[in-house]
């Protein structure tokens, strides 16, 4: 069962993505949902297990909106060790596409 | 599929974890469909956006599976583990075939060892002033003391590599299952 490279790829950086979102601002899941779907082209509903680890994690906190058409949204904000983890995957992230692009080069 | 199907089957693929937690899903998902409604998308593209539910149920379980093993290491939450990641396709199945019988014949012969060794301590620890054993009875009873300690820091040495171990497949499961393919793009199917 081997998955395309796309995939794969995206998988490593949807964690980092969410947190690089919610640190810009707070959100709810169906905002950052659609955001990533049409930014990297995954599945909308993937973004929910991932929000429930990331608060059983302790990155994340949630709160409730009320709204006044509809139901109360439920937002999520990042937390302290949230922004730590937040820069340890920035660094992460670009210490690998330097490694990476250095090898690969640039797109002709 | 309509709202009412995925929710169905999301529903029936988490049967047997906690009610607070299907809940809580349940109320994340329907949540979805109110925005996307209210986004003037319809239920069926809504579902297809989200991706499979049987799928999407599968992960959070093994989540909850993984956390609960965690949270209170037992050998029933580890058996839990290891049953969602085969179930999963986590683990290889020819690492399933070679490397299990190998991890349980090896697990057992320590145990064995432990066994024999907390065994024969204690016999001689009892027994050992009446046994009249060369180097006298405080050398046996002191081997026996050595032998029951042995037996002990053996097993808690077993403990411990079968904790990091499925704690190992649990961490393994989750990188390897967090992003589903959105179920309208075809070719991307897992």
């Amino acid at each position: 069962m081997t998955e395309p490279i796309d995939i794969q790829l995206k998988k490593g950086v949807l964690e980092l993505c969410v947190l690089e979102l919610l640190a810009q601002e707070d959100g709810y899941a169906y905002d950052i949902a659609s955001r990533l779907a049409e930014a990297i082209g995954m599945g909308e509903g993937t973004v929910y297990p991932l929000m429930r680890r990331l608060h059983t994690e302790g990155l994340v906190e949630t709160y409730l909106v009320e709204s006044t058409s509809g139901p109360s949204r439920k937002y999520y904000r990042i937390t302290r060790a949230g922004r730590a983890e937040l820069i340890r995957e920035r660094n992460a992230w670009h210490a690998f596409t330097r490694a990476v692009n250095g090898i690969v080069g640039g797109r002709k | 599929m309509t709202r009412a199907d995925f929710l169905a089957a999301l529903a029936a693929g988490l049967r047997g974890a906690p009610k607070s937690m299907i809940d809580e899903i349940i109320a994340d998902y329907s949540a979805h469909f109110d925005e996307g409604a209210a986004a003037n998308r319809n239920e069926a593209d809504i579902a297809a956006a989200l991706g499979d539910p049987h799928a999407l149920a599968d992960e959070l379980r093994m989540q909850m599976r993984i956390q609960t093993f965690e949270a209170a290491p037992s050998a029933r939450s580890a058996v839990q583990v290891i049953g969602g990641a085969i179930a999963l396709g986590v683990v290889n199945t020819v690492l399933l075939c070679v490397a299990a019988p190998l991890l349980v014949i090896v697990g057992l012969a320590l145990m064995l060892a432990v066994l024999a060794f907390a065994g024969t301590g204690i016999w001689l620890f009892a027994a050992g002033s009446s046994l009249e054993l060369p180097g006298g009875a405080a050398t046996t009873v002191l081997s026996g003391f050595g032998l029951i300690a042995a037996a002990v820091s053996l097993s808690a040495f077993l403990l411990l590599a079968g904790k990091a171990l499925v704690s190992g497949i649990g961490r393994y499961a989750r990188l390897r299952f967090r992003l589903l393919p959105r179920a309208s793009q075809p070719g991307k199917s897992p």
